[in-house]
């Protein structure tokens, strides 16, 4: 019944990508296209996600429950699934974005050793 | 909710509307497409030049369609349900296979659901009536290979007038038909002959009238005559379910007997593979079968299954050490025979009591070892 998708990167990368499009969908509720152009601003330009990765995470997202979508109408009044957090989502972020804080200070120890 | 529930539910969803799925799943890239096109011409980019490259960094949309479908199937149920219509359409092509093999696998359940049921309803399940579980049989071992589980009725008669071994005690004897005569109606029912005890031994309350009682099991009856107790169904057949019925006479065997009661549907006495429609005091047994004379007859007649109830705080083990002295002394009292009494001592001939609480019929008897073994294959 479940299927991680299997990027070549690696698990590490898939749980990263999710975490930032969960982040990136704390101000409100957002289309595919909105999170990856939000990510990639906020980032200075510096992260650009790829479509192949972004949709496969936003429903896996959904799949567990992590995200809710509707369809809804965009800026430009087209049509769009529109992914909002649920209350997991939120519960997910937070607890993903400690770990991540406490990830980053440890490679940064082991980095600046000298 | 549970994420394994969620999901579970999710892809359930998009089982159940496919292509709702995979038009949502079109419109959704064509409309991250779309707005890459237009993020390209707003940067200056000419448009069949934006086109080509959206279409470029978006990549087959076939493929793209079958990653997310990937992501969002039901894989499991979906290769059952496809493995089942396969299956389908083969045995619809071969129609004679499929007809035996559908016959022989109902054929095996059929069996095997006949058998159980037997199993249940003649060894498992027990009498529909209070206390079942302190009834018991009573047998004689005669050294024969098993219990003899009819008892003349002198041994009854004793073991009877004996409450302080045996609680309530009762004995019947089932007869296939009875032929019964009423005013307008001419049939034969069956029923059985009950003692004094039976009906209150079991416990259920009629549903018109009164049961029987020890004054009706005596020759010539209760003061008011001979009396019967009809079961539900034949009061529904001869006199229409009418209250009337209670005083109204049938002729057995040429003699009136008054109906005093009617009981209720599920009663059917103690022997479970039987509904008796009608209840004759046993006293009248003369009667019926003259001119024979099951009675008189003494301990050359076998005719009655004897079953009473423990007495409070008596197990069956207690019971049975005091069935042993108790049937020397019976049999002493009872048969006029020395002979024949020095011949049963020799096979230590004594009453033996047994769990009663699924009633007693000779069928269980028969079909016990048959029964488990059909079972077992």
């Amino acid at each position: 019944m479940f299927r991680e998708e299997t990027n070549e990167t690696g698990d590490l990368i898939q749980g990263t990508l999710e975490m930032l499009v969960l982040k990136s969908l704390v101000r409100g509720p957002l289309h595919g296209y909105g999170v990856a152009e939000w990510i990639h601003q906020t980032s200075q330009q510096l992260l650009k996600v790829e479509e192949g990765a972004l949709y496969p995470a936003l429903h896996r997202l959904e799949l567990r429950g992590l995200l809710q979508a509707e369809w809804g109408a965009s800026e430009n009044n087209r049509r769009a699934k529109f992914y909002q957090l649920t209350a997991e989502g939120k519960k997910k972020l937070s607890a993903e974005s400690q770990r991540w804080a406490r990830l980053s200070a440890a490679v940064a120890f082991v980095m600046q050793a000298s | 909710m549970v994420p394994v529930i969620h999901d579970f539910l999710l892809r359930l969803k998009t089982l159940l509307r496919r292509k709702k799925m995979d038009r949502e799943m079109a419109d959704e890239l064509a409309f991250h497409q779309e707005m890459l096109r237009e993020k390209l011409i707003r940067e200056g980019i000419p448009e069949t030049q934006a086109k080509a490259t959206a279409r470029r960094t978006f990549g087959n949309p076939g493929r793209w369609h079958e990653r997310l479908r990937e992501l969002w199937q039901f894989r499991s149920l979906e290769n059952l349900s496809r493995d089942i219509s396969f299956s389908v359409r083969l045995l619809r092509k071969s129609p004679g296979f499929t007809l035996v093999a559908l016959l022989t696998i109902s054929l095996g359940v059929g069996a095997n659901t006949a058998v159980f049921s037997l199993i249940d309803g003649l060894l498992l399940r027990p009498l529909p009536v209070p206390q079942g579980e302190k009834l018991v049989v009573l047998g004689i071992e005669m050294g024969g290979p098993t219990l003899n589980y009819g008892f003349p009725a002198p041994f009854f008669r004793a073991l009877e007038a004996r409450p302080d071994i045996l609680a309530d005690t009762f004995a019947f004897c089932d007869r296939d038909s009875f032929l019964v005569r009423g005013t307008s109606a001419n049939e034969n029912v069956p029923g059985v002959m009950v003692s004094g005890n039976y009906f209150s031994a079991l416990e259920t309350p009629p549903l018109l009238g009164r049961y029987l009682t020890p004054v009706d099991d005596r020759t010539g009856g209760s003061p008011e005559g001979l009396a019967v107790v009809i079961s539900e169904a034949f009061w529904e057949r001869w006199f229409n379910r009418s209250p009337a019925v209670l005083g109204q006479k049938l002729q057995i065997a040429n003699k009136p007997f008054s109906v005093v009661g009617v009981m209720p549907k599920r009663f059917i006495g103690a022997d479970q593979t039987r509904s008796p429609e009608i209840f004759v005091p046993m006293a009248a047994e003369p009667i019926i079968d003259a001119p024979e004379d099951m009675i008189a007859a003494g301990h050359h007649a076998w005719w009655l299954t004897v079953m009473g109830h423990l007495r409070p705080g008596v197990t069956i083990e207690q019971l049975n050490a005091a069935l042993v002295p108790i049937s020397t002394s019976i049999v002493h009292d009872t048969v006029p025979d020395p002979a024949w009494i020095a011949d049963q001592e020799k096979q230590h001939f004594h009453f033996v009591a047994e769990s009663g609480s699924r009633g007693f019929t000779y069928l269980q008897f028969f079909f016990e070892k048959p029964l488990m073994a059909l079972f077992a294959m």
